[in-house]
């Protein structure tokens, strides 16, 4: 049912529709970060590293946005549910962002290092592309309000930790038959580390969903 | 919004009240023809009350002074003064203001507080509507039957009687209405502290609205201090003074009626001043009525 | 998170006892059924808020609490209103004695035509005899009670119309407190009012839970969440939700309630 008050319910629209502004801009930061950690390219970096602005601004500006309708509104209920949500997802969203930043910067860094290549190349790609899933599926699952996906977004935050450790376990073997490799191998350790962060962030989104709908809070719950 | 729709251009956001618009014009029209005719008819009342007054002070102020309200009513061809109808009006009205007064007020308690809508209610304001508009003659005439024929003689007691007969349903009518201004809210206050309902009328309703009951009983004075045709038939007359309110007793209506139809000059001006007399009374018991209502609803 | 904090009320409300239990509740105007099979429970020494549309019933349930309606021919009860575990909807009930038990504040601010001090003592009167010092005792611990004493004590004697709405409004509950009662009905005690007097009465409200059962109905959502620890919504004369207020603002049980609290009614 839609509110009495059709402002309202334009403001409502307004700030789910910034969030998910916010969420493709992020969503193309982290592909434009992934693809420079493959293919090394300079000019990509760049790109990210100056649109990451853009994503701060919008953090700020839906901030102000939720702050506005709860001092006119005061809100209850799911609205109230879903104002708080949308802020603390916005938070997670600017976290991801500054994420990437760090993959991208590493990106950079890492075209001295040939050592890591497949390693870069496939398992960072892996999990990469898992994270990718996740963001995109949360986002969706945000705009949909739809539980089921949300649920499974937080559901596959474990095989992303899984495959972290077994990232981090192959690194450590390699780090160990040659000490020369320590440098590069913390390169690809903190990017590995980076991406998993990724993905627990899109993991709390999908949380911020359930408790929209149902009210009740997922956090910790195992 | 549909009736701006009408007006092309409206949506320009200009006001439709502009000198040239021919509807708006015709209303300012309609207006002032209406205007004039209410003054008209204003003035029309107007005339006649003013004339009346003019009359009767011109007349009545020639036998105004002191030996007015000390002698007695004379015989015919010398002077005198209305001393003993001053007297006997101010008993007989007094009496049946007194009369009046508990009856109506307990009356105007019961329908509004009491009875509200039940069938005794609706068949008592019913009847007190009639007696409102009965005509006073036939009150006198009543009177007369019930009382002056048992008893054999006029009374001043009987005069009282069928005033206040006259006055009761003025004054239900008027507690009444006052105190079915009171607020429900009111009402239900008192209640809710667990107070009866007598305690509920005597110390809240009644109170709040004593200002307007007290007008109406000044009002029911007012209207009860001219009546003449009851009196006729109940006091008559009587051309000493008198207290004795078992006996016919003289009065200011009756004696100005019996004095203006005389062909004797004092006589004839004796009933002008009386009659001024009256007029002032009701005058300044109005204005106080008024003032006294206004203060209250304040 | 605000959910946990409801969680935490609901458990100060399992511990608070029952003050005035309905029970399968129905009334009627005349042949219309303004309150259907209502079962509630009012803890003592909390604020009970009822919410709810225009003609709900919320001021009707409230208003049979006092068995206010009885002024009214034609209208009935039907169940069991239970005060202290007497059903007082029973016809051999005292009134007066109960109407003493539980006080009434109306929406608009209600002084009776006399003194500051006569519209304390009036009530007062109508249980105790005291003698004149005791009296004024009772009136300024009423006003003092209502937080009205610093503004009125120095016109004790001047008509009760003389104070300003809030201030009217005060009296009237320094009015009711006076005849100590148990529990105190509020029906819009601030629609009528500015805000800040409104926020005098809300604090004034959560002062007197210690000592009072207090139940308000209100309009305003936001003084039902301020003011209340638990809430019913009702809807065309129906109870559809009686839960701990932190909790239904947050997350109600029944979609009707969520519709209309966050305004999606109608």
């Amino acid at each position: 049912m839609e509110h009495t008050s059709k402002q309202f319910e334009i403001e409502l629209e307004d700030l789910r529709s910034g969030l998910l502004a916010m969420g493709g801009l992020v969503e193309a930061q982290f592909e434009r970060a992934l693809e420079a950690i493959a293919s090394g390219d300079e000019e990509l970096v760049e790109v990210v590293l100056r649109e990451e602005k853009r994503v701060n601004d919008k953090q700020i500006e839906l901030d102000r946005k939720s702050m506005e309708i709860i001092a006119k509104r005061q809100p209850a209920a799911v609205d109230l549910r879903q104002i708080i949500c949308t802020m603390q997802a916005v938070n997670d969203l600017e976290r991801i962002g500054d994420e990437i930043k760090k993959i991208a910067q590493r990106a950079r860094q890492f075209q001295a290092s040939e050592r890591f290549q497949t390693l870069r190349l496939n398992e960072v790609k892996r999990i990469g592309s898992v994270a990718q899933d996740m963001l995109k599926e949360s986002l969706n699952s945000f705009a949909r309000l739809d539980v089921i996906s949300a649920s499974e977004v937080i559901g596959r935050d474990a095989a992303v930790d899984e495959e972290f450790e077994r990232i981090m376990r192959l690194l450590v073997t390699y780090m160990m038959e040659d000490p020369r490799t320590i440098s590069a191998g913390l390169d690809v350790a903190f990017l590995a580390k980076a991406i998993e962060r990724v993905a627990d962030h899109a993991k709390n989104i999908g949380e911020y969903v359930i408790h929209i709908v149902q009210g009740k809070d997922p956090r910790h719950a195992g | 919004m549909s009736a701006l729709e009408i007006v092309p251009g409206s949506s320009t956001g200009k006001s439709l009240a502009t000198p040239d618009n021919p509807i708006y014009k015709r209303r300012v029209w309609v207006n002032r023809f209406n205007m004039l005719m209410s003054l008209g008819t204003m003035a029309f009342g107007m005339v006649f009350l003013l004339w009346i007054l003019f009359t009767l002070f011109s007349k009545g102020l020639a036998a105004f002074g002191p030996a007015l309200f000390t002698q007695m009513t004379p015989p015919p061809g010398s002077d005198g003064g209305l001393a003993n109808a001053i007297f006997g009006s101010l008993m007989i009205v007094g009496s049946a203001i007194f009369i009046a007064t508990p009856i109506g007020i307990m009356a105007g308690i019961y329908l509004a507080e009491v009875g509200r809508d039940n069938w005794v209610a609706k068949i008592t304001r019913f009847i007190n509507d009639i007696l409102l508009s009965a005509p006073s003659i036939v009150i006198g005439l009543f009177v007369y039957t019930l009382i002056v024929a048992n008893v054999k003689h006029y009374s001043g007691w009987a005069g009282a009687v069928a005033l206040a007969i006259i006055a009761v349903p003025v004054v239900v009518r008027t507690t009444e209405t006052m105190l079915l201004l009171v607020p429900n809210s009111m009402r239900e206050a008192a209640v809710a502290l667990g107070a009866p309902q007598w305690r509920v009328v005597l110390m809240v309703t009644l109170k709040s609205v004593q200002g307007g009951v007290v007008t109406g009983v000044l009002l029911a004075l007012a209207r009860i201090s001219g009546e003449t045709a009851p009196l006729l038939f109940t006091s008559l007359n009587n051309q000493f003074w008198s207290s004795d309110m078992n006996a016919p007793m003289a009065n200011l209506p009756v004696v100005i009626f019996q004095f203006a139809m005389s062909p004797y000059e004092e006589w004839q001006r004796l009933a002008w001043a009386g009659a001024l007399l009256i007029t002032l009374t009701v005058l300044v018991l109005n204005i106080i009525a008024r003032t006294l209502f206004r203060q209250k609803s304040q | 998170m605000a959910f946990q904090v409801a969680l935490g009320d609901t458990a100060v409300a399992e511990v608070a006892t029952t003050k005035i239990g309905i029970k399968n509740l129905n009334f009627f105007y005349g042949t219309f059924q303004g309150l259907r099979n209502i079962t509630l429970e009012i803890p003592e020494r909390q604020v009970t808020a009822f919410i709810g549309p225009s003609g709900c019933g919320k001021s009707t349930l409230l208003r049979t609490l006092n068995r206010m309606y009885s002024l009214y021919p034609g209208q009935r009860a039907e169940g069991e209103i239970n005060l202290n575990g007497v059903n007082v909807l029973d016809p051999k009930h005292d009134l007066n004695a109960l109407r003493g038990q539980v006080g009434m504040v109306f929406q608009k601010p209600t002084p009776f035509p006399m003194s500051i001090y006569d519209n304390i003592a009036f009530g007062v009167k109508l249980y105790e005899s005291l003698n004149r010092s005791d009296m004024d005792e009772r009136v300024e611990w009423a006003l003092k009670k209502a937080a009205l004493w610093t503004e009125a004590k120095d016109k004790l004697n001047q008509s009760g119309l003389s104070l300003s709405g809030g201030q009217q409004q005060r009296l009237c509950i320094a009015r009711g407190i006076a005849v100590k009662p148990e529990v105190l009905l509020l029906d819009e005690p601030t629609s009528a009012l500015d805000p800040i007097s409104t926020a005098r009465i809300e604090e004034l409200v959560s002062e007197l839970r210690t000592d009072y059962t207090i139940v308000m109905v209100t309009h305003n959502m936001q003084q039902a969440a301020r003011v209340s620890q638990h809430t019913a919504y009702m809807y065309l004369g129906e109870l559809i939700e009686f839960t701990p207020t932190a909790q239904i603002f947050v997350k109600p049980k029944d979609k009707r309630t969520e519709d209309y609290i966050t305004g999606r009614f109608g």
